[in-house]
């Protein structure tokens, strides 16, 4: 037990002892996660919109229905309009200034009454990617909805733009207007107006809600736990290195030549990862936990998550270092299989924001499947027993890579 | 204390280690005498249980290292020729880790390390660390972890390899005090000074092999009154041969185109007939040394070959 306490003790002393490591591996984090936050907008930011240009050169009542319907506010929370003239608009994409330019060109109302071919022009702005791609999809779905209202509604619709025509000319009278409204009324416009109260009553109901004491997961709640995963493969990488000092010392040699247990010695290194990389991760938890104000109840429970995560990532960084032939060479492979771990772990990118087959891969990574766990339970969409599958491959894990590593530091790793 | 018995290590097809026995008792400091690669540190290796020995035995404190190692260990305390102390840790938090390597604890630990710190002389820099150290201070902190837990046998591999003599000169009285509490010391260097003032029996290692052991009277009397002496030029060998054979008490120990080695008593008065009957040959003489006899010159003896080559 002594020489456990004095193992560990030792291990604690020495990681103290690296303030610059400690800056890195708590510093190169929060500085990712907050220039992420930055760009994506950050907690609090602005959702960003659809800055979307109107070009209107039909000027008829329905292409005039159409710009006021996307102008109303149920589009505001998503749109931005601004109508424009079609040159205009132009020059407003090649300036970067907005995401697309609609185009309702002339005669627009006139071949759709006719159920005649129409289209829209849509021009995207090919320097964003995401906003243009979301106005491309509401095109299409008013496309869309177009087609449906011509196909059930052609003569209607037909005999209202007539009207609606003949108001603006001015070549009917009011009786012959009245007669004429009267008779959409009585006649085929009675199934469009059987339909509107079905339409607002539908039976189908669409409810929105997120799970019972869920968050709603912002870009930068989602991004927090791989940030901290970010710091725990850090501070991995970094204690699996010191097998390399240790080493170069001699100090590993020299114990082999005592009496000291090999197994107390490693489960004291072991538990000197586990408080370190807690220790490393507390500051970065507080702060994320703070600014998003997630439950501080839920802390301990994620620092101690997280310094589990650091022994099964530092038990894997372990075995590349006593693999490796020399200090540099453990360095470069640690980054070679670290770094990819990273990108597709969730610790760059989270998983909500990557293809799906990158997704499935990401989540079966050492650092994904210890993730997702964690970001179910900080989102409020998993419990306790979420972590159970995790940790208990990680405990398996853990202790089959340390039993390795001990092995090849009794072999071969200290004896050279 | 030690027992050692036909020791062998090979590597491959390579053998460092071939055949050596010796035996130590308490309170004796036993050296292994031998140039860079003799197979001294190997043999040390092999003693401390770091490499498994290919063949043969060693017993520390009647305990084998190969079937007991914990029991044998138990009992060793080793000081490596390399430094073999955590850079990063005070003084006196390497004390406390080797100490509790070695199995002390509590008040035990804490007065050995007291101790300790004033056997090394780094009672006022406990709480620094050796990256701060002069290379002497480190040397010294380093043989201070390996007598923490007064070990019965102390195995020292070239302690004093780059250490300035006033550090050395204390390191030696280290060394002593612990064979004066009874500890035995297996001592290797290749500083046949160092050996000659320091050990009480000496081993004289060549190629892995042990060419001679006994005290340093017993090894001096192996060389005899006989004084070496060394002539650097160029000579023939037939015609030295046969100049050397019509001068009575002069013996060729190794002749080289280059080299020519003999042995004689009372070598300054001889020098000048030995000179002239070279020079008879032909032979050209550049250099010559005449040496007292010691262990340099017994190993010269035995070995054809430089004991600093």
């Amino acid at each position: 037990m002594t020489f456990f306490l004095a193992s560990l003790s030792k291990q604690l002393r020495r990681v103290l002892g690296q303030p610059w490591s400690l800056a890195i591996w708590i510093g190169v984090p929060m500085l990712v996660g907050a220039l992420l936050s930055a760009v994506m907008g950050g907690e609090d930011g602005e959702t960003p919109k659809v800055h979307l240009l109107l070009a209107d050169e039909d000027g008829s009542f329905l292409s005039g229905a159409l710009i006021e319907t996307l102008s109303s506010e149920d589009f505001g929370q998503l749109l931005i309009i601004e109508r424009v003239a079609g040159d205009e608009g132009m020059a407003k994409l090649d300036a970067d200034e907005a995401s697309a330019l609609l185009v309702v060109p002339e005669g627009f109302q006139s071949a759709f009454l006719a159920s005649e071919a129409q289209a829209l022009t849509l021009v995207t702005n090919p320097l964003q990617s995401i906003l243009p791609a979301m106005a491309e999809e509401l095109a299409r779905t008013l496309a869309e909805f177009g087609s449906y209202a011509q196909l059930a509604f052609g003569p209607e619709l037909r005999r209202i733009g007539e009207v609606s025509d003949a108001i603006r000319d001015e070549t009917m009278t009011s009786d012959e207007i009245a007669q004429a409204i009267g008779a959409l009324a009585e006649g085929g416009t009675g199934k469009l107006m059987r339909a509107v109260p079905k339409l607002s009553g539908a039976p189908v109901e669409i409810d929105v809600r997120t799970t019972e004491g869920a968050l709603e997961a912002s870009f930068i709640l989602l991004f927090f736990p791989g940030l901290l995963m970010m710091s725990v493969i850090f501070a991995a990488q970094g204690l699996a290195e010191d097998l390399w000092a240790e080493r170069d010392m001699g100090t590993l040699r020299r114990l082999k030549t005592t009496a000291a247990s090999s197994a107390a010695g490693f489960a004291a290194r072991i538990a000197g990862m586990a408080l370190a990389t807690a220790a490393v991760v507390l500051p970065l938890t507080t702060i994320g936990f703070t600014l998003l104000e997630l439950p501080y109840a839920k802390l301990p429970m994620t620092i101690v998550w997280l310094a589990l995560a650091g022994l099964l990532l530092a038990a894997l960084a372990s075995v590349i270092q006593v693999l490796a032939p020399s200090r540099k060479a453990g360095a470069l492979f640690s980054m070679l299989v670290f770094f990819p771990l990273m990108l597709v772990g969730g610790s760059f990118f989270p998983f909500e924001s990557m293809p799906d087959f990158l997704t499935v891969f990401g989540r079966l990574t050492p650092n994904g499947m210890m993730l997702e766990p964690l970001k179910r339970f900080l989102i409020g969409t998993g419990d306790l027993a979420g972590f159970v599958p995790a940790l208990s491959i990680a405990l398996i894990a853990t202790a089959v890579l340390t039993a390795f590593t001990i092995w090849r530091v009794e072999t071969r790793f200290a004896a050279r | 204390m030690i027992d050692v018995r036909n020791l062998r290590k090979q590597f491959g097809s390579f053998t460092a280690v071939d055949d050596i026995s010796f035996t130590m008792r308490p309170g004796e400091i036993f050296g292994l005498l031998g140039p860079n690669g003799a197979g001294k540190s190997t043999t040390i290796n092999c003693v401390s249980g770091l490499i498994a020995p290919s063949g043969g035995i060693v017993e520390i404190g009647g305990h084998d290292i190969v079937r007991e190692p914990k029991e044998a260990k138990s009992k060793l305390g080793i000081v490596p020729q390399e430094l073999a102390i955590y850079e990063d840790l005070s003084a006196i938090h390497n004390l406390r880790f080797w100490g509790a390597a070695y199995g002390l604890k509590g008040e035990t630990l804490a007065s050995r390390v007291t101790e300790v710190l004033e056997v090394i002389g780094l009672v006022d820099r406990a709480g620094d660390k050796p990256k701060d150290f002069s290379g002497g201070m480190k040397r010294r902190l380093n043989f201070g972890c390996g007598i923490v837990h007064e070990p019965d046998v102390l195995l020292l591999d070239e302690p004093t390899v780059g250490v300035d003599p006033q550090s050395r000169e204390r390191l030696h009285d280290m060394v002593r005090a612990e064979t004066a509490r009874g500890a035995s010391v297996l001592y290797t260097t290749h500083h046949m000074e160092e050996a000659e003032m320091l050990c009480d029996r000496i081993a004289i290692m060549d190629q892995g092999r042990k060419i001679a052991e006994g005290t340093l009277e017993e090894l001096r009397a192996q060389v005899g009154e006989q004084d070496v002496i060394t002539l650097s030029g160029a000579f023939d060998a037939e015609p030295v041969e046969t100049a050397f054979a019509n001068l009575q008490g002069v013996s060729i120990l190794s002749l080289e185109p280059g080299r020519l080695t003999v042995e004689t008593a009372d070598g300054p008065g001889r020098l000048a007939n030995l000179l002239d009957a070279i020079l008879g040959t032909g032979a050209e003489v550049r250099e010559t040394l005449v040496r007292r006899p010691n262990l340099e010159s017994l190993f010269l003896k035995l070995t054809g070959t430089e004991l600093r080559a």
